[in-house]
């Protein structure tokens, strides 16, 4: 298998003939033809025009470009052969050599230049595609935005999302993790579902993809690593990036759009342009900060007054013996080390990423070739990612109506990650190991440490050695990726057009994860014994589109139309099997075989389809107005009978001010002002296959007998979600395009939002635990995300000549308002969140609010802790002099003490509990944007970023895990200022084992989590080229890049850009997984 | 090719191919699971009938555990061991977010009992291999376990939600409110009255008449339920029909009273939930005994009663092991390899001391004095002292009631009968300190403030409804006590 993933070396090999093959085109040739291209008209010359051989067929056989000055030479293979002169905005010429060796030519410019379908350059001339049909940016009446593509060329990303991050007003990008291969959580314009999908469709060239990672939720091997396919596109492929945000924009995908659209447009190849690209870089990541923990005495001194707060004070019982220090003790040597866990676990990661592109074609035929190699090592030890891609991307013009396009994309990749089966990332635990015990074991009569890994959980441990597991665990996923799609275009009638589009979209993941028992301490008769896990899945896709359209101009082009019909079969298909085993007799052999036992073996399939039909109508009248109507109509096997097809309809319309007379007249420097409108539904059908078909499973048995229960029940109830949304846009160009701005305001609401209600177990549907019970999915209630964006983009400074500095600032700021509007009953809870917190969905509250106590401090003694009235009295309980003191939960609860954590009691009940919670917290931001600035003067150009997100709030549930003291955790130095005698004054309390009283759910684990983060600073240079020509490349730049350089923040944990989660009520919690971390990337890319 | 024919040509297809589009739609959409059984293919045959009440038995394998804990680990029979969360079982383990007060099981096994009770009577019409006879059978087994399942619930959080439709689809209503405890006994009577009308009494496997539900299940379960609402008769009667069936069920002679346990499906076995390793069916009764060990209350029974037959080495080895599920043999003490013990919820001696109990709350000298040889049959078989030599039927009810509460900790110690045992007496002839008083003295001298400060209040007696459950149920209301 690894066979696939080839080695950097061994990639240079397979690059090497493409490079002969180049070379020994150039070795053919006989004759030398030269001369110098000019400007028709200014007599100037035109440099870096292009020259080609073509033969009789108007087939392209040679080629080169000519130089700054306009002077070409070229060594041609025939003499019968013509020459064809071209130049960017200028029309082609074709020339006869008959034999003579220096031709000068002169071309004219072309009045009807498509400059924009070749380099883009402003935003303004941009096409924007939706994948069926392209139209020009300034027609759009929706809301979109494009990534300039030449933040993509220049910025080292290694995944399109750290593309988009903060580069559009309105579109949040957070990744999951820091960790190599982690997946991306996007949302544009806001959660818009609870739990079945926020993230956007990709659209790649016009095909949309599979995107989201395998579910694993049915399956046992939750620690085995995983793939996000969106990690698998290799970035540098790409040529621009459209974000659909409005329903207008995104109306032609309907079923499949609710949560925005993200169009992906690949490079290909331009007619007469030979471009050899290779870029290389390489790059360094710091290892992740590490937040001071106590040493191995400080440790043990916090536990043992955590047992004796709670009444253990029996010295042989097995929890205290090890907290003393006595060497009668049988396990007392592994009790004595200062183990510094994260030294060992973290390290400064790197990455390596190779990139070629060859791309070309004639009249005919046009090709990409795009291959690449990354190579990512963690910053966390063992951990990594390694891809390998390849696009092919061919258009072939059979005749003068019929077109043919192939994109062919290959995908291999391998992720390792830590096998953390449930514990925690790896961080987590690296802060939260005892850190009394050694790495190593030691003998326990002399201490002397012996050479194994001490692999020891229970009592003391709390956890596995996290050191044996990243060392000897293998955890490894697989991924390939295989989309290969075909277009047909054939013009039937003048502006009528039939496009068929077909295309398969395949990934594959296996998972391997080894869990050895050098690691695990296990014996043999245990089933995680030299456990393996492996796993094969696969999804396919098939889309088949039909289209027919029709386009065509009216009076002298002032009326523009364009009519679009379709229908789309778009057929899912997955599949799994997992086995597990166990009992391997050494750890020489990690595959299942022969003397492996199983621990549990399961296969499933499942297929899901959806068809729909699509009617457009796009109308231009003098530049003036427009109107654009969309009706999809969205069939799914999802749902039952009655409940298959949902309508989804939408229009938008533009109004253009500028063309006015008033403006033109009175408003000179506004070069356009357009004014937009657009209403539409779209729709939402993400949840599991078959989920409204009642079905009975077998393997219930009892007395030997076969048993077959009710898995779930018939939902012929279940309908699409629906998202119906309204925008109001503004694009507004002042000063010559040097001050762009778009304003959009909308109001998006989610309706019979698909939700997977959990049932009271009384219901007698079962769930996987008692704490999470039953489910149902069900249409019920609406969220509403209304919000602004803007988007400025200015030239400060636009140079008249190459020499002058360029200077241009772009910001985007978004705010996003968020609120459950309808729920039935209310609220929703949800309980077993993270940090004790009772988390819930409440008509009126946005998604993620929190709701807990608020914390006010420390008891100093005990008799603190009594019960006051509302004016601050003492109050005593019935017989008027026994002081009564506050208690946890129920009169009869546990009694706080000096130490304790002071929560407000609001009712002055004497009693903490649910009616003392309050909103405390909301991780919604109240804004969120990107700032970026670049400026080019001569060869050098610097660039930087800076993202950020203002006034939302997060739980740190890592600092909760370090310093809540009721466990065998680790905790941070913090907790040294605990409460640890009556008088003491802190804000800390008293280490208390087994008791969650100090660490309830409140404003102490509340954070600012507002921050304001460099994400690049980029410094690049082109070599003069003078210099370049010497060594006959075309160009070469260098660029320097730091990442994450700086972080402006108030927020106290590793990391404030924190994962989204899945699940919106969730969100903004802070788990500790592997953080961001600062990078430094050194690139050279190179044009031959 | 000439263009205009090409012209046409391509019209023609392009309709021909949205035509087929629109005429395949239906099938295209229409896909079933490769994994499962759809329902409208499920409850057709005979075959289908007998797994959906094979299900509901792998359902009541789920409660036995949780019957266990529900009917001991608050009782005095057991002190809490070491672990962290049954310090003190009345505040941390016996807690509305902790698994015991879990009710799901329960409903688990009710809810397939309900489909069974519901689309079993419409096999027949189906198939004709399965006789109207036949399915009445199986649906009484499943009448039978629901009205198990509220017995228990009833007994343990006194007013719960009383469901009787299948959750076969989102039309049924799944947010149910608690009703009183009267109606939920009411069903449970009704229920057990259709079950035994149609119940086999065996089955063609000895394992099957003891594990599965059968006539006598039906009378055993009928004798508790009367017990419990102090329906005294009822209960005698109920108890007599179990008793009429000798060869049936007999008692095991003393010497192999631990045969009861290590062997299985012994001839006083009425009812119990089987485990087997082999067919990986297994249980936690063994570790989650293991929590707790045993208090001297019980160990004083034996001791005072001078009882080898089921004291040491039998229903205890040490402080801290249940011999009855964790041991093979007494005598070489050789424990279970595997976690597969039996759950036994009715053997013969259960209901011949709830007959005694019965009888003495009827208190005639004659009942009173039946009661005294259905507790002497039990000692005799244990070979200890009978109390028919020093007791006749003058004695006094509160005398016999002790005798008979006490003789049934010595049989059934940790066979989650001792706390429903506690509750029923101090409930029922209105003495909480039958109870009260059991408890706060089983507990250390430190605890027992605390714990009588607590168990005074007799809505405590019921456990609080777990609250993941209120989350997810807003028609349900915290129990009175622990609002």
């Amino acid at each position: 298998m690894k066979k696939v993933i080839l080695p950097a070396k061994g990639f240079l090999v397979l690059l090497l003939p493409l490079f002969m093959l180049s070379t020994m085109l150039s070795a053919q040739t006989k004759i030398e033809v030269k001369g110098r291209v000019t400007d028709l008209a200014t007599g100037k010359s035109l440099g870096n025009a292009s020259v080609t051989e073509v033969n009789a067929n108007d087939r392209q056989v040679n080629g080169v470009s000519a130089d700054n000055n306009g002077n070409y030479n070229i060594k041609i293979t025939d003499t019968k052969n013509k020459l064809r002169f071209a130049f960017l905005g200028y029309e082609s010429k074709v020339v006869e050599i008959n034999g003579r060796t220096n031709i000068n030519v002169s071309l004219v410019r072309d009045t009807n230049s498509r400059l924009d379908a070749v380099v883009v350059t402003y935003a303004k001339t941009q096409k924007v595609s939706n994948g069926f049909v392209s139209t020009a940016k300034r027609d759009l009446t929706g809301a979109v935005v494009s990534i300039k593509s030449d933040v993509i060329a220049e910025q080292p990303a290694t995944s399109i999302d750290q593309m988009i991050q903060g580069r559009a007003a309105g579109v949040q990008v957070v990744s999951s993790s820091g960790d190599p291969g982690a997946g991306v959580d996007i949302r544009i314009r806001g959660a818009s579902s609870i739990g079945s999908g926020n993230d956007p469709l990709y659209i790649i060239d016009g095909i949309p993809i599979i995107s989201t990672p395998f579910d694993n939720t049915n399956s046992a091997q939750a620690g085995v690593a995983r793939i996000n396919p969106i990690a698998d596109l290799n970035p540098l492929d790409i040529e621009s990036i459209d974000i659909l945000k409005d329903a207008n924009a995104s109306a032609i995908y309907g079923a499949r759009a609710a949560n925005g659209v993200i169009i992906v447009t690949t490079k290909r190849g331009r007619k007469n342009i030979t471009n050899i690209t290779l870029n290389t870089q390489f790059g360094l990541q710091e290892a992740p900060p590490a937040i001071p923990v106590l040493n191995g005495s400080q440790y043990k001194v916090m536990r043992l007054e955590a047992e004796q707060n709670n009444g253990n004070i029996n010295p042989y019982n097995d929890v205290t013996r090890a907290l003393l220090n006595d060497p009668t003790y049988f396990s007392y040597w592994y009790y004595q080390s200062d183990t510094k866990w994260l030294d060992y676990l973290t390290r400064t990661g790197s990455t390596k990423n190779f990139n070629l592109n060859v791309s070309g074609g004639g009249e005919s035929v046009k090709y990409s070739f795009i291959t690449s190699y990354n190579d990512q090592a963690g910053a966390f030890v063992n951990t990594g990612s390694k891809r390998f891609t390849g696009r092919f991307n061919l258009d072939y013009k059979v005749s003068d109506r019929l077109r043919f396009s192939a994109n062919i994309y290959f995908a291999r990749s391998k992720v390792n990650n830590y096998a953390n089966y449930g514990q925690g990332s790896v961080y987590y635990i690296g802060l939260i190991k005892n850190p009394s015990m050694p790495v190593y074991d030691v003998d326990l009569t002399t201490g002397k440490p012996l050479p194994n890994y001490l692999s020891l959980g229970g009592i003391q441990g709390g956890t596995d050695n996290p050191v044996a597991f990243a060392k000897t665990v293998t955890n490894d996923a697989f991924s390939t990726n295989l989309k290969p799609n075909v277009r047909v275009e054939y013009d039937i009638l003048k502006g009528l057009k039939f496009t068929n589009n077909t295309s398969l979209d395949f990934v594959g993941e296996n998972g391997f994860l080894y869990l050895p028992s050098e690691a695990t301490g296990l014996i043999w008769n245990d089933n995680n014994f030299n456990r393996i896990d492996t796993r094969d899945f696969e999804r396919t896709q098939v889309i088949v589109d039909n289209l027919l359209t029709y386009n065509r101009n009216f009076k002298e082009n002032k009326f523009k139309t364009v009519f679009l019909l379709g229908n789309t079969f778009n057929s899912f298909t997955s599949s799994q099997l997992s086995e597990s085993g166990y009992a391997n007799p050494s750890s020489q052999i990690q595959t299942l075989n022969g003397p492996s036992r199983i621990r549990s073996i399961s296969t499933s399939i499942g297929y899901d389809n959806i068809l729909s039909f699509f009617a457009k109508a796009n109308m231009i009248y003098d530049d003036k107005f427009s109107v654009d109507f969309t009706m999809r109509r969205d069939g799914s096997s999802k749902f039952g009978d009655s409940k298959k097809f949902g309508n989804f309809p939408s229009v938008g319309a533009y109004w253009r001010v500028s063309n006015t007379a008033f403006i033109k007249k009175n408003f000179k420097f506004i070069s356009d002002l357009k004014l937009r409108a657009s209403w539409g539904q779209l729709g939402n059908s993400n949840i599991p296959n078959y989920a409204y078909i009642s079905q009975y499973t077998a393997g219930s048995n009892y007395l030997g007998y076969t048993g077959v229960i009710q898995s779930n029940a018939q939902l012929n109830n279940l309908q699409w979600e629906v998202v119906e949304q309204t925008n109001l846009g503004l694009n507004l160009e002042m000063f010559k395009s040097r001050l762009n701005v778009t304003l959009d305001l909308y109001n998006k609401e989610t309706k019979k939002l698909l939700y997977q209600l959990a049932l009271p177990s009384s219901s007698g549907i079962l769930g996987s635990n008692y704490t999470t019970g039953g489910t149902m999915y069900t249409n019920l209630g609406n969220i509403q995300n209304r919000g602004i964006e803007l988007d400025v983009d200015v030239d400060i400074l636009r140079p008249a000549s190459k020499n002058k500095m360029r200077w241009n600032i772009s910001l985007n700021v978004a705010r996003n308002m968020n609120k459950v509007t309808k729920l039935p009953g209310g609220t929703i809870t949800f309980t077993g969140g993270t940090g004790g917190f009772v988390n819930q969905v409440k008509v009126g509250d946005p998604l993620g609010t929190y709701y807990g106590y608020q914390f006010l401090g420390v008891y100093a003694t005990d008799a603190d802790a009594m019960v006051r009235d509302a004016k601050g009295g003492k109050v005593y309980e019935a017989d008027g002099v026994t002081p009564k003191y506050v208690k946890i939960g129920s009169e009869t609860g546990n009694v706080f003490k000096g130490g304790d954590a002071i929560y407000k009691d609001f009712n002055n009940d004497g009693v903490i509990d649910d009616q003392d919670k309050i909103l405390i917290g909301n991780a919604n931001p109240l804004f969120f944007g990107g700032f970026n600035n670049r400026i080019d003067y001569r060869n050098l150009s610097f660039s930087f970023f800076i993202q950020c997100q203002y006034g939302n709030d997060i739980i740190n549930n890592l600092r909760y895990n370090l310093e809540k003291m009721n466990n065998t955790d680790n905790q941070a130095v913090s907790v040294s200022r605990r409460w640890r005698k009556q008088g003491d004054i802190t804000d800390m309390p008293r280490a208390l084992a087994n008791d969650t009283r100090n660490s309830l759910a409140s404003s102490r684990w509340i954070e600012n989590g507002s921050y304001a983060r460099l994400k690049f600073v980029t410094l690049s240079y082109r070599f003069p080229a003078q210099w370049i020509k010497r060594i006959k490349l075309k160009s070469v730049d260098a660029f320097i890049t730091a990442n994450n350089l700086f972080t402006w923040t108030d927020y106290t944990g590793a990391d404030p850009e924190i994962s989204i989660s899945g699940n919106p009520s969730f969100i903004g919690v802070d788990t500790g997984l592997s953080p961001q971390t600062k990078g430094y990337t050194l690139g050279i890319n190179m044009r031959f | 090719m000439n263009s205009r024919f090409s012209k046409k040509l391509i019209t023609v297809l392009v309709t021909l191919l949205f035509v087929v589009l629109f005429c395949g739609c239906k099938k295209y959409l229409d896909l079933k699971p490769q994994n499962s059984i759809t329902r409208d293919n499920f409850f057709k045959t005979k075959d289908d009938a007998v797994s959906s009440i094979i299900g509901c038995y792998d359902g009541l394998q789920g409660c036995a555990s949780l019957f266990l804990n529900w009917g001991e680990f608050r009782a005095d029979l057991v002190a809490a061991g070491s672990s962290n969360d049954v310090t003190y079982p009345y505040y941390h383990y016996m807690d509305k977010l902790k698994p015991i007060s879990d009710w799901s099981p329960v409903y688990n096994m009710i809810g397939r009992a309900n489909s069974v009770i519901e689309f079993v009577p419409g096999i027949p019409a189906n198939d004709d291999k399965f006789s109207v006879e036949d399915s009445k059978k199986i649906i009484a087994e499943a009448q039978f376990l629901r009205a198990l399942g509220y017995f228990y619930l009833v007994r343990t959080f006194k007013e719960v939600p009383l469901v009787l439709q299948a959750p076969s689809n989102d039309n049924v209503n799944f947010f149910i409110p608690k009703s009183s405890a009267d109606t939920i006994l009411d069903q449970i009577e009704a229920d057990l009255t259709a079950a035994e009308a149609n119940i086999p009494v065996t089955f063609e496997k000895n394992a099957d008449t003891r594990g599965r539900a059968t006539k006598g299940a039906v009378h055993a379960l009928q004798t508790d339920v009367y017990l419990w609402r102090s329906k005294y008769q009822l209960a005698a009667d109920a108890a007599q029909k179990v008793l009429t069936e000798t060869t049936l069920y007999s008692l095991v002679p003393g010497n192999n009273w631990f045969n009861i346990f290590s062997q299985k499906n012994t001839s006083e076995s009425i009812l119990e939930v089987q485990f087997d390793y082999s067919l990986s069916e297994t249980n936690n009764l063994i570790s989650n005994t293991g929590n707790f060990t045993m208090n001297n209350v019980l160990k004083a029974y034996y001791d005072g009663a001078l009882d080898v037959t089921r004291g040491l080495n039998n229903t205890y080895i040490n402080g801290s092991t249940w011999w009855k599920y964790s041991g093979l043999t007494t005598t070489t003490l050789i424990i279970r390899p595997t976690p597969d013990p039996d759950f036994i919820l009715y053997r013969l001696p259960d209901v011949m001391l709830m007959k005694a109990e019965a009888l003495a709350h009827l208190g005639s000298f004659a009942q009173k004095t039946e009661a005294i040889q259905l507790i002497d049959a039990v000692r005799t078989r244990a070979a200890i002292s009978p109390y028919g030599i020093s007791l006749d039927g003058n004695a006094p009810y509160s005398l016999l009631i002790e005798l008979i509460i006490q003789e049934r900790a010595m049989e059934l110690a940790l066979e989650g009968k001792r706390w429903f045992d506690l509750v029923r007496v101090a409930t029922n002839d209105k003495t909480p300190d039958f109870l009260i008083d059991r408890v706060v003295k089983s507990r250390s001298v430190s605890e027992r403030s605390i714990i009588k400060s607590r168990i005074i209040d007799p809505r405590s007696w019921y456990m609080p409804i777990s609250q993941y459950e209120l989350n997810r149920n807003p028609q349900l209301v915290q129990n009175p006590y622990y609002k």
